[in-house]
């Protein structure tokens, strides 16, 4: 764009009362000014800006207005700290991209730190750096002790309350009426309890120390008072350390608050004889249930062929369901068995031999069931193991086998039945390997956060740590910014708009991209296409 | 008057120069809009600072 003397004159001209010459005199005279400077002079022209004459050639610096105008695209933008050098080192860059002084002076100091949250406003740089300082750890009272107790300290206090509980039940195990838990109980309870409300109250460590120990205490003693007005005074001096640490002191207001009855001794052992057998038939279940265990251990073994395909499948059944589908099956298993073995030594001499069929599994179990030895192997084990039926006390073992064997010909009907299903996801943990190698494939995508924090390329994601961004436009448009934005972010770029204040004018940052350091910014600016590659600065936007 | 002058010109130039244009004034010289890429610099100190983009207005007078 050209414009002529009569053009300038033209525009001027309806502008002034002034005549035309006088006009051409005084745009000569303002041009001549300029052309006529000698090295050295200037001239100042308000509003448009200084010529100077350096060495012969006129330079010019627009006022800073105009400056600003020119250079809205990246106006207010501040140098970066790459590297830091040597303390003392900070050699004053003296470079105002925008012509603001302050920003710059800002950014020369610790351009760094400024504007942790990339909004750009000189409150929240304060702000940011300050945060940093006043960070309040939602889990610790301001200037006192942590709002949740020590984790050693509580750890110790449950100790002690265990070892208290294990002491009175020891004691207890005398006691059949259970004549002490009034003062075993409560002591413990009410000790927690106040336990916590020391805890919750901020005392010092030595402080809440000795209430756990003492506070207790009194509330063991007022559970006496109750019990009792006359002996309160004996247990008045006593710690509670003491009673935990020796139960039998525990004991004794107890003993005193009602004197010790003897129950009958028939009585006595009614109730023991009742235990134990409780006990015995506790444990014959327990007995029961382990046999049917390796039973189905076994069986599982022999069966892993149908099984394993299955399993994966089964996961999702739920486990209990197939636990009592298991027990169904077992004791199925049993009975059958059972019976078959009742009526195989009652029947024929020819039974003793498929008999024979489920012990030889047993001992080889990892065989498939294609191996069972041929009958001729049979007959002449079946020899040796007539005898063992009568002399040793197996036969338990045997019966567990028989229904293995007696089953192998089932398992295509059993195999679709999902009660086996869920067994196999115990037994045979060494199966699942072939079948779970193939899951981690779908690990990728679950890893994939985690690659993706910082990238060109994605979404903007947040990350624990700075990030910093390629700013490619700074408009004063934020429509305009928004449709740029659009634009990256089709083209499959990460981006995000900052805006940014500066005298009194709002310039919508467009960035690109999410790196850790400014050099990895630096770096992923260079590669990007070239309407961006000339004219991308970096910039803070996460802290 | 001068001042007038002056604030017409600079609106002609701001004009031309916001559009990316060269603007050229007869007498005077040539206005236009020069852009300079980002760069590091690096101090003694062994301190490297990233500037900032910018764009700046460049003249160039008139040959006589």
């Amino acid at each position: 764009m050209t414009i002529s003397t009569e053009q300038l004159l033209k525009l001027i001209s309806g502008m002034t009362d002034q005549k035309p010459d006088i006009v051409l005199e005084e745009w000569e005279t303002l041009v001549d000014s300029v052309r006529n400077l000698k090295p050295g002079e200037s001239v100042e022209m308000s509003q448009l800006g200084t010529f100077k004459n350096v060495k012969g050639e006129i330079e010019f610096n627009p006022n800073a207005e105009l400056a600003d105008e020119i250079n809205y695209e990246y106006s207010g933008q501040e140098p970066v700290v790459i590297e830091e050098g040597e303390e003392g080192s900070t050699v004053p860059i003296g470079v105002s991209v925008s012509g603001d002084d302050d920003e710059a002076a800002t950014a020369k100091d610790d351009a760094d730190d400024d504007d942790a949250f990339g909004v750009g406003f000189a409150d929240d740089k304060a702000n940011a750096e300050d945060s940093d300082d006043d960070f309040i750890n939602p889990f610790v009272r301001k200037g006192s002790e942590p709002l949740f107790p020590d984790v050693d300290e509580v750890a110790r206090k449950i100790k002690e309350d265990e070892d208290a509980e294990a002491a009175a039940k020891a004691e207890n195990q005398d006691d059949i009426f259970g004549l002490d838990d009034e003062n075993d109980t409560p002591s413990t309870l009410d000790k927690s309890f106040e336990e916590e409300k020391t805890e919750s109250e901020s005392i010092s460590a030595a402080d809440r120390d000795d209430e756990a120990i003492t506070q207790p205490k009194n509330d063991y003693k007022k559970d006496d008072d109750d019990l009792t007005d006359s002996d309160s005074t004996n247990t008045e001096e006593k710690p509670l350390f003491e009673s935990l640490e020796s139960p039998e002191d525990e004991e004794k207001p107890a003993a005193m608050v009602i004197p010790p009855v003897k129950p009958d001794e028939n009585v006595l052992k009614e109730l023991k004889a009742e235990e134990e057998a409780a006990k015995a038939e506790a444990m014959a279940r327990k007995i029961e249930k382990e046999q049917g265990k390796r039973e189905k251990a076994k069986q599982v073994k022999k069966f892993n062929v149908w099984v394993a395909p299955t399993k994966t499948k089964s996961r999702a059944n739920p486990q209990q369901l197939a636990k009592v589908g298991g027990l169904i099956f077992l004791s199925v298993l049993v009975v059958g068995g059972l019976i078959w073995y009742l009526l195989s030594m009652s029947g024929s001499g020819d039974r003793p031999v498929t008999t024979q069929q489920a012990v030889q599994p047993a001992v080889t179990e990892e065989q498939p069931i294609a191996e069972i030895p041929p009958a001729a192997e049979e007959e002449v084990v079946t020899e040796e193991v007539t005898p063992q039926d009568a002399t040793e006390p197996v036969p338990a073992d045997q019966t567990q086998e028989e229904p293995a064997a007696e089953l192998i010909p089932e398992p295509q009907e059993i195999a679709p039945d999902p009660v086996p299903e869920p067994e196999p996801v115990l037994e045979t943990t060494p199966e699942p390997e072939p079948e779970s190698a193939p899951t981690p494939t779908p690990a990728p995508p679950v890893t994939e956060p985690a690659t993706g924090e910082y990238g060109l390329e994605g979404e903007i994601s947040i990350v624990s740590g700075r990030s910093y961004g390629i700013v490619v436009y700074s408009l004063s448009n934020q429509n305009r910014a928004q449709q740029e934005q659009a634009t990256l972010r089709d083209l499959g770029y990460r981006t995000l708009i900052i805006p940014h204040e500066q005298d009194g004018q709002t310039f919508y940052r467009v960035l690109v991209g999410q790196l850790e350091t400014p050099e990895a910014a630096v770096e992923a600016g260079q590669q990007l296409p070239e309407p961006y590659r000339n004219s991308f600065f970096v910039r803070r936007f996460f802290p | 008057m001068r001042e007038l002058l002056i604030r017409k010109l600079t609106d002609i130039i701001r004009e031309g120069l916001a559009n990316n244009e060269k603007v050229t004034v007869e007498g005077l010289g040539t206005f236009s809009k020069k852009h300079i890429a980002a760069e590091e610099k690096s101090y003694p100190g062994g301190r490297v600072v990233l500037m900032p983009p910018k764009d700046v207005i460049e003249f160039k007078k008139v040959k006589e």
